[in-house]
């Protein structure tokens, strides 16, 4: 008596793979494994490709250019509308602050990033009153070519600041002329995996 | 530790800060050569026409006045200092060239362990002075030089004694720098993809220029290990010349005792007869016996292959 699935044994599929004698049964466990391997194989890279299309279609891109005559009022030039402020303010800390964080490690303070919704603005974030996205941006160790990082923060019910979840890398190439602020939407705690997905990115797109 | 490096930004439509640079020539090519001031160590290339910026220099010498030791918090304030004086992001810059190696301490000379590191197949061997050696290619070369006579010559007093008591720097010590210097680094490290400065501080990255400073130096072809006779007697130019084949058989891949055999059994009956043969044959074993068997004689150099301790020097680095 045969127990399907007992060691060394490959049941079920063998009516594609007929075996004929004791040499061929043997080739013919390579070619399955080999088969098999090859599929485990291309299930990962479709699983890596998905995590890349994942991560591109969480993606939210803004641009912001510097006000004239003015140090940290931002305006947006270019993204989608009706998501953040038309108009932010954006500070960098002179100093940088170290801050022993809920995630319980040392990071950085680079900078902050205040604004608040119009009366008559609509967006994801402007849920309650006042209003407004306040967000502690840190540093990136691996990726300084980024300001810094944070959490979207919002006015909760009790009108004070609530974590969303969502991912904001903040990034300029011009000494803070213009910046750029990338969204990954509810993907703070994949950030590790966000910042090198970025940098890729930044690389491609950025001149030769 | 990274040493030299050659950084190309791209401008679009900003400008960079001149508040910082010292005007040193303008050329027809449309290139202004700049200092950053107060720092001969570090060049600044603008080229408005073309919106090309370039940043040429030591950055440990721009930083810390030395390149004793470079880490990897000094390395990101450089960068920074350099990138807000230009009002620039460098860390988005290209990295053009640059050099990453790391400076061990030796038992011997520096020079005479140079001496012993003879060539890499496929690059061109250059030899400025005793005391360094350049194995160039066309994509990457490798550096062997003593940096302890570099530190005397080129540092001050102040900054030796800052390094004696911080670092562990002894001035009677002996000190050798072996150094990639990459001149295509896109090609050597990043299959043909450019890199930009950011790269040097993601830990994958700064592993590989790690793992290529290794695998360079071991292709480096070296001088075995000889021993040298402690008496006069044993020292006859014969045997000097018998001493220098032997040290370079590993080199050539032969067998010093085999080749001189055969060359003793090419010799004719008329000039050597075989009585004559036998006793040099006698003589020259004798010799290669005293230098190869150890406590009959000097270890010249103490072994003159230092990749343990570039590996190990290099797993303390960060």
């Amino acid at each position: 008596m045969e127990f399907a699935g007992r060691p060394g044994k490959i049941t079920g599929i063998k009516k594609s793979f007929p075996f004929h004698s004791l040499e061929e049964k043997s080739t013919s466990k390579k070619l399955i494994w080999k088969h098999l391997c090859r599929k485990i194989t291309s299930n990962n890279k479709r699983d890596i490709d998905m995590n890349t299309e994942f991560l591109k279609s969480n993606h939210l891109q803004f641009m912001y250019e510097l006000k004239q005559g003015t140090k940290t009022s931002y305006y947006l030039t270019a993204g989608a509308r009706g998501i953040l402020p038309a108009r932010i303010g954006v500070t960098r800390e002179s100093f940088s602050i170290i801050h022993q964080t809920g995630r319980g490690h040392l990071e950085k303070l680079t900078g902050q990033i205040k604004a608040t919704f119009k009366k008559n603005d609509e967006s994801i974030y402007k849920k309650y009153k006042p209003g407004w996205i306040h967000t502690s941006v840190y540093e990136i160790p691996d990726f300084p070519v980024f300001a810094g990082y944070g959490d979207i923060g919002i006015s909760n019910e009790s009108g004070k600041t609530e974590g969303t979840g969502d991912l904001l890398i903040l990034h300029s190439s011009d000494e803070w002329k213009t910046v750029l602020i990338h969204i990954f939407r509810g993907l703070l705690f994949q950030k590790d995996q966000v910042f090198p997905y970025l940098y890729k990115l930044l690389k491609q797109q950025s001149p030769a | 530790m990274i040493d030299y490096t050659e950084i190309t930004k791209h401008l679009y439509k900003d400008n960079p800060c001149f508040d910082y640079l010292q005007h040193e020539a303008s050329y027809k090519s449309g290139w202004n050569k700049f200092f950053l001031k107060g720092c001969k160590e570090m060049e600044v290339w603008y080229n408005e026409s073309n919106n090309l910026l370039k940043v040429k220099g030591s950055l440990p010498y721009y930083w810390q006045k030395h390149n004793f030791t470079f880490n990897r918090e000094s390395f990101q304030g450089s960068i920074n200092d350099i990138s807000s004086r230009l009002k620039v992001n460098l860390w988005e810059a290209e990295l053009s060239r640059f050099e990453y190696g790391s400076i061990i301490e030796v038992q011997a000379k520096p020079e005479e362990l140079i001496r012993h590191h003879i060539k890499i197949k496929g690059m061109q061997t250059r030899s400025i002075n005793p005391d360094a050696k350049i194995f160039e290619g066309i994509i990457q070369s490798l550096k062997l030089y003593d940096a302890g006579r570099n530190m005397k010559n080129k540092l001050d007093k102040d900054i030796r004694s800052l390094l004696s008591n911080d670092y562990g720097y002894d001035q009677g010590k002996h000190y050798l720098k072996i150094e990639n210097h990459y001149k295509k680094p896109y090609k050597a490290l990043n299959s043909g993809i450019r890199i930009l400065v950011n790269d040097l501080l993601i830990p994958e990255f700064y592993q590989k220029c790690k793992n290529d400073l290794l695998s360079q130096y071991r292709n480096i072809m070296k001088t075995e290990s000889i021993l040298i006779p402690k008496d006069k007697k044993s020292l006859s130019a014969g045997n000097i010349i018998l001493l220098a084949f032997k040290e370079t058989e590993s080199l050539f891949n032969i067998n010093a005792e085999e080749r001189i055999n055969s060359m003793l059994k090419s010799i004719p009956e008329a000039i050597l007869n075989q009585n004559d043969k036998k006793a040099r044959k006698r003589q020259i074993r004798e010799m290669l016996k005293k230098i190869s068997d150890p406590g009959e004689g000097i270890r010249a150099g103490n072994g003159y292959d230092l990749y343990a301790v570039l590996e190990a020097k290099l797993m303390l680095e960060n």
